[in-house]
């Protein structure tokens, strides 16, 4: 599903804020992103979710390779990655509701569909009374529902989540671990990026270790017992 | 192509579009005036040197009033054998008292002032004359005869008629010009505007396309509505002015008259503002996109 080779990445002139990354995501499976904050764990997302092309190595994703692959090719493989940006990137000029119709339109969903997909992700994640709300009167905690909803409602194959539960309490972050969990099951590949210790814990998932831009050995379950629960496989 | 966005992401109305449908239309309002009087020239002009060129004026001076008609007569007699000419007339001495009254004022016109006796020729339709070979057999006949094809008149006419037609077309050389330049800095004040708009778009999978859709109904309904308004004064501002021209009387203006063709590109420019409009802006915001990954 996703494959890394060497992979730098620098923002403009500056040094690299990622250096020799190699690694592979096996389709199906559930990874945590974890490290000090500034070790490049947005920065690797963005190579993942295609906002940004690696200063070297190689990068392949959905079989393709995504150094050489051609501008107009790209949007068919976004369409495939749901994100949740670690500052949601929500619409502020559009109701809760047709922020997380967006994905369905573009994928050219009919409009009575998306309406009803909508409404039930909307409830299911707590929002249905906040329908209409712009995202400017949500609190944090509302708008990282929503952009987790917005991430996911398309069914991607590919889950990207920046700091999902930051800004939840610790019932709703089992919640939304649980969708993320359940989504997994279902057969989406995850990468969360969390500071989380809890939740890691938790879930129990193989966990991509940043630090300072460098990916250390990330650790294995070895003899940890994969969970029961979410059947998390190693990497 | 269709003409609404499927996908609808910038909200309506809360831009600076409106002023922009402004601006296209005091474009196209001076491009309309341009053109219309580029035009206008250009025909009244082609008219006058047509009527110029068919004809030709014969003067012979003498101050022998004998033997200036003996000449007029027998310069008509041979200008009645030439081919190619439709009339010749000798001139009254009221109309040649007419023509000179601006110089010479009524009534001051004596018997006794010699004044050149004028032959008009009018040649016949789409012919060419040797005026140089003409005025020569003339001259057989009658060797004080003076012959004027209007040319240096004509030759200056074509001038100032040129001068105006170079005029309107680099008016609107740079009218277009501007508007270009005003469509590309709004499209980007647009793009700068709805950034993270777009950006989202990007990254949750939208095509170039879909953003571009966006862009391309703003700018068509801005450019047409311009363009309608701007057209609506043009024509306006021309009716008005041919009125109050009309009121000097025949003669001394010339007719405002525009081929169907000319008409016809008029009434499309709110179409071709439109057209210019869009072209602009796809090309501003494909560029801008093309910048991302
Ligand atoms: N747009 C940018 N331009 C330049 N440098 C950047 C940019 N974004 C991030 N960086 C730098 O890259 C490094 C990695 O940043 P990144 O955001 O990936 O860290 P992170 O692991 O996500 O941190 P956090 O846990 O605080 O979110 C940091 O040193 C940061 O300053
Ligand atoms: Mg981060």
């Amino acid at each position: 599903m996703v494959r890394f080779e060497n992979v730098g990445m620098r923002y403009g002139m500056g040094g690299e804020v990622l250096k020799d990354i190699s690694l592979t995501l096996e389709p199906g499976s559930f990874h945590f992103l974890t490290g000090p904050s500034g070790a490049g764990k947005s920065s690797l997302l963005k190579l993942l979710y295609l906002a940004h092309r690696p200063s070297r190595g190689l990068i392949t994703l959905f079989g393709k390779d995504i150094v050489t692959a051609r501008r107009e090719e790209l949007p068919a493989l976004r369409r495939r990655i749901g994100v949740v940006f670690q500052d949601f990137r929500l619409f502020d000029h559009m109701t809760a509701l047709e922020n997380i119709a967006m994905p369905l339109r573009i994928a050219g969903d009919k409009e009575p569909a998306i309406l009803k997909k909508s409404r039930e992700l909307l409830d299911w994640v707590g929002l249905s009374d906040r329908m209409n709300a712009r995202p400017p009167t949500l609190s944090g905690g509302e708008k990282q529902r929503l952009a987790i909803a917005r991430a996911v409602i398309a069914r991607p194959d590919l889950l990207l989540a920046d700091e999902p539960t930051g800004n939840v309490d610790a019932d709703m972050a089992r919640r939304l671990m649980h969708l993320f969990v359940e989504l997994n099951k279902i057969g989406t590949t995850m990468v969360i990026a969390t500071h989380d210790r809890v939740l890691v814990d938790a879930v129990r998932a193989p966990e991509l270790r940043l630090r300072r831009g460098e990916l250390e050995l990330g650790r294995t379950p070895g003899g940890i017992p994969v969970d029961p629960l979410t059947r998390m496989t190693a990497p | 192509m269709t003409l609404k966005p499927v996908i609808q992401f910038i909200p309506r109305g809360r831009e600076t579009g409106g002023l922009l449908a402004w601006v296209i239309a005091v474009m196209v309002y001076l491009c309309g005036l341009s053109l219309a009087g580029g035009f206008g020239v250009k025909n009244a002009f082609s008219g006058w040197t047509g009527e110029l060129t068919q004809s030709l004026s014969i003067q012979i001076s003498h101050t022998d009033s004998a033997e200036r008609e003996r000449q007029t007569g027998a310069a008509l007699v041979l200008l009645a054998d030439t081919p190619g000419i439709a009339e010749a007339r000798a001139m009254t001495n009221r109309e040649l008292a007419d023509l000179l009254e601006p110089w010479l004022g009524s009534g001051n016109l004596t018997d006794d002032l010699p004044v050149p006796a004028m032959i008009d020729v009018t040649l016949a339709p789409n012919t060419t004359i040797d005026t140089g070979a003409l005025a020569a057999h003339i001259r057989t006949v009658a060797p004080d005869a003076r012959l004027d094809d209007h040319q240096q008149w004509i030759g200056r006419l074509v001038d100032l008629a040129g001068a105006v037609e170079w005029t309107a077309a680099g008016i609107v050389l740079l009218i277009v010009l501007s508007t270009i330049a005003v469509v590309m800095l709004g499209t980007q004040a647009g793009l700068a505007a709805h950034r993270g708009s777009i950006e989202i778009m990007h990254l949750i999978g939208a095509e170039d396309k879909t953003i571009w859709a966006e862009f391309r109904y703003r700018f068509m309904i801005h450019g047409l509505k311009g363009g309608v308004i701007g057209l609506a004064l043009a024509a306006g501002t021309v009716l008005l002015l041919t009125k109050l021209a009309g009121k000097l009387g025949d003669g001394l203006m010339p007719q405002f008259r525009l081929e169907i063709w000319e008409w016809a590109i008029l009434a499309a420019l709110p179409l071709l503002a439109a057209l210019l409009a869009i072209w602009t802006a796809r090309l501003t915001v494909m560029r801008a996109l093309s910048k991302m990954m």
